[in-house]
């Protein structure tokens, strides 16, 4: 399929499950999946810095599956898609393509200073830079929370996952 | 020593003109004919020397108006290094590859960011892409100073307002007959950061590795000419990898001092001794946890990974950061608060004895041993010619390591020295095996080089204690730049737990950033892995690798992107 239409496609779908069903579709229809949250990690360019971080949640002193959350190995298995670092030029593509696969409702969480897209004046050095662009509209949308930090520790990336759905 | 520089200069005295040079360990010379720099490059490569760095720089608007190369090279028998000044006449250069095949990465980067290419044949297998893909305009050459940031920003912005460009060098690429292609990213299954791997694979075996990385590109060396002074780089320097945030730091300060020809106070080199430490022991704890993880050995992974985590909260402890970050400044190391010696010393003796048990049990268990061993394997060989450094050089059977070869601060001591080199009895046993270049010589490489790391952490805290400042927690001396020095560069290194970082930096009249080139040593090692995972041949037995190793192999490695993409 060519791109255009796929991205028409794409729309239409976001459109239709909005307006039918209302934001509501994710609370109401999975009841045993609310505190349950599959994330996939998308890095749009970071240090790796919040790497190290993310990584040492699945260590046994965090264990994030406890919780019910894990670390999920596709975007289209994923609940939230968690987004570090600066999103470059390079990787813009390959971020929506991720962040088209996932199914509806789409949520982001950025981790860590660099990825504080709604925060126009971030306070990471890259902003600046020729090579990092602002995340496309239609993924800012989606953004449901933010973690700060340079980087992040992991008991804050737990405590605002632990706060998403029950919030 | 002296005889090495007579030696070295006596070469290059035939082939170009000395120069003076930016530090004593240093030689810099400069050629202007093309003939003249493939001699020397010739009779370098003969005499074993090895590439450090290679830097391109725009030097338009200087005294020479052109294009400049410094290419630096290093030797093995002692500590020098050896810079060549090559001025371009146009847009091309002579390519070193034919002698030196490490510049091939370089040489795309200098393709992509300055358009300059190598000239002739040569210039044909260095194509665009590299480190700009599709979405840069071909004709915007970021590091070229004749354009603002902003207007390459517009320019970027204009080139993408109808579609964003994907198109990969996979649309060109056909499979070999019977193969076929298996890509895999840029973005990965696990927590790791993006880079695209194409394996050309014929059954299960790996008949060729195609990496395509650059998509952490930041733009980071722009920034450091257009947004950082000098004075306050080193904030930059710790977001280029920052699993190595100290040793980035440190060799930019390094970098900085030697510009300003600052000699940091004693208490400060032994901090930046001990911290640089932590973070490598650290480090390799995590790597050693995530290999047993990719062999299935999760019971060890997670021990492995709760002492990983220890000594996180020790580095957050002592030095604020979990990371380390926020420590060196040009001219010393700042801390929090005052150094609790004791606290060190109780984690890192409860963490080291469980880490120690865990990995001699690694090390002789049978299937541990059955996947690692013979897996992977980067001969000795191969690691010289592309020019393998650090961890995955050493564990091959190079005995490169700057903390040795070039020794700054506490490790020109006597008593550092020999920390490093003294393994305990019952160790030296696996000294032998930690020198095949398989993915368990890179694994027990990690695991001797904590106890030395540990040896060398204690010996600083004893020498610590005796210091009678030891309560305070400023430690900086003055960084002066002389005006005489306005576009002199200098040299900062540092041995992080991936090998040596090595900044070359250059200041401008205004006391700023002119040119920092950063050269992790990922940009090295990452040809050093495809060579470790195609076919080839080990001591007369051609070796193949199938597709379920590839990760095994990737973790042994485990090179950075964002140090290589910058």
């Amino acid at each position: 399929m060519s791109r255009p239409v796929y991205t028409l496609w794409a729309i239409g779908r976001r459109f239709f499950t909005r307006t039918l069903f209302g934001q509501g579709l994710h609370t109401e229809t999975r009841p045993a999946a609310r505190k349950s949250i599959f994330l996939r990690h998308l890095d749009g360019g970071s240090s790796n810095a919040p790497e190290v971080e993310l990584t040492a949640l699945n260590n046994p002193i965090y264990d994030i599956e406890q919780y019910g959350i894990r670390f999920v190995a596709s975007p289209r298995h994923a609940d939230v898609l968690l987004i570090t670092g600066p999103l470059t030029w390079n990787m813009l593509a390959s971020a929506i393509a991720a962040f088209e696969a996932m199914p509806e409702p789409k949520r982001i969480v950025t981790v860590g200073d660099c990825a504080d897209f709604l925060n126009g004046v971030a306070p990471c050095l890259f902003a600046d830079s020729y090579a990092v662009v602002d995340l496309p509209s239609s993924m800012k949308e989606c953004i449901v929370a933010h973690v700060p930090g340079d980087p992040p520790s992991p008991e804050a990336v737990l405590e605002v996952l632990l706060r998403l759905d029950t919030a | 020593m002296s005889e090495l520089r007579r030696e070295v200069v006596d070469q290059v005295i035939v082939y170009g003109d000395v120069l003076e040079p930016p530090a004593a360990n240093h030689v810099f010379a400069r050629v202007e004919d093309p003939p003249n720099l493939l001699h020397l490059a010739a009779a370098l490569a003969q005499r074993d020397f090895y590439l450090v760095t290679m830097v391109a720089n725009d030097e338009r608007e200087l005294e020479d108006n052109c294009f400049k190369l410094y290419i630096t090279f290093s030797h093995p028998r002692g500590d020098l290094f050896l810079t060549i000044e090559y001025l371009l006449s146009g847009e091309t250069y002579p390519s070193l590859y034919p002698h030196y095949p490490a510049v091939d990465p370089f040489e795309r980067e200098i393709r992509d960011l300055f358009g300059l290419c190598p000239d002739g044949e040569r210039g044909r297998h260095v194509p665009r892409g590299s480190w700009l893909h599709s979405p840069y305009p071909p004709d915007v050459f970021p590091l070229r100073r004749d354009l603002t940031t902003a207007e390459i920003k517009q320019r970027i912005a204009d080139y993408n307002r109808q579609v964003i460009r994907r198109t990969t060098p996979l649309d060109t690429m056909r499979p070999g007959h019977g193969h076929l292609f298996f890509p895999v990213g840029p973005v990965h299954a696990g927590i790791i950061e993006p880079g695209w791997f194409v394996f050309e694979i014929g059954g299960e075996v790996i008949e060729d590795l195609h990496i395509f990385l650059g998509y952490t590109h930041k733009g980071v060396e722009r920034l450091f000419q257009s947004r950082m002074t000098l004075l306050d780089g080193w904030t930059l320097a710790e977001q280029v990898s920052g699993d190595a945030s100290f040793a980035h730091s440190l060799a930019y300060c390094h970098a900085v001092e030697a510009l300003a020809g600052t000699e940091p106070p004693e208490a400060a080199h032994l901090l930046r001794g001990l911290f640089l430490e932590m973070e490598r022991i650290y480090n390799h704890v995590g790597d050693v946890a995530a290999l047993a993880h990719d062999v299935a050995l999760d019971v060890i992974a997670s021990e492995l990974g709760v002492i990983r985590e220890e000594l996180l909260r020790l580095n957050a402890a002592v030095a604020g950061h979990r990371l380390l970050r926020g420590l060196n400044r040009p001219g010393g190391v700042v801390l929090p608060w005052p150094l609790e010696t004791d606290r060190i010393r109780s984690t890192l003796t409860s963490c080291l004895e469980r880490y120690r048990e865990l990995t001699r049990a690694l090390a002789y268990a049978s299937h541990f041993r059955g996947r690692t061993v013979g897996t992977g394997i980067l001969t000795l060989e191969d690691a010289q010619r592309v020019g393998a450094t650090g961890l995955v050089a050493r564990a091959s059977g190079i005995a490169r390591d700057y903390r040795r070869d070039h020794p700054w601060g506490v490790y020109r001591e006597a008593w550092a020295q020999e920390c490093l080199s003294r393994y305990p009895e019952e160790d030296v046993g696996l000294l032998d095996e930690a020198r095949r270049g398989d993915v368990h010589a890179r694994f027990l490489t990690r695991v001797l080089e904590v106890d030395t790391s540990a040896a060398v952490i204690e010996a600083i805290l004893q020498r610590w204690e005796r210091l009678p400042e030891h309560r305070e927690t400023h430690f900086c001396k003055a960084v002066r730049f002389a005006p005489e020095r306005d576009y002199n560069f200098a040299l900062g290194y540092a041995e992080s737990w991936r090998g040596d970082v090595v900044y070359w930096l250059m200041q401008d009249k205004l006391q700023r950033i002119y040119r920092c080139k950063v050269r992790d040593p990922s940009m090295l090692n990452w040809p050093a892995m495809r060579l470790a995972i195609i076919p080839h041949e080990v001591s007369g037995h051609q070796v193949e690798t199938i597709l379920p190793d590839f990760p095994v192999i990737n973790k042994s490695f485990n090179l950075s992107y964002s140090g290589n993409d910058l």
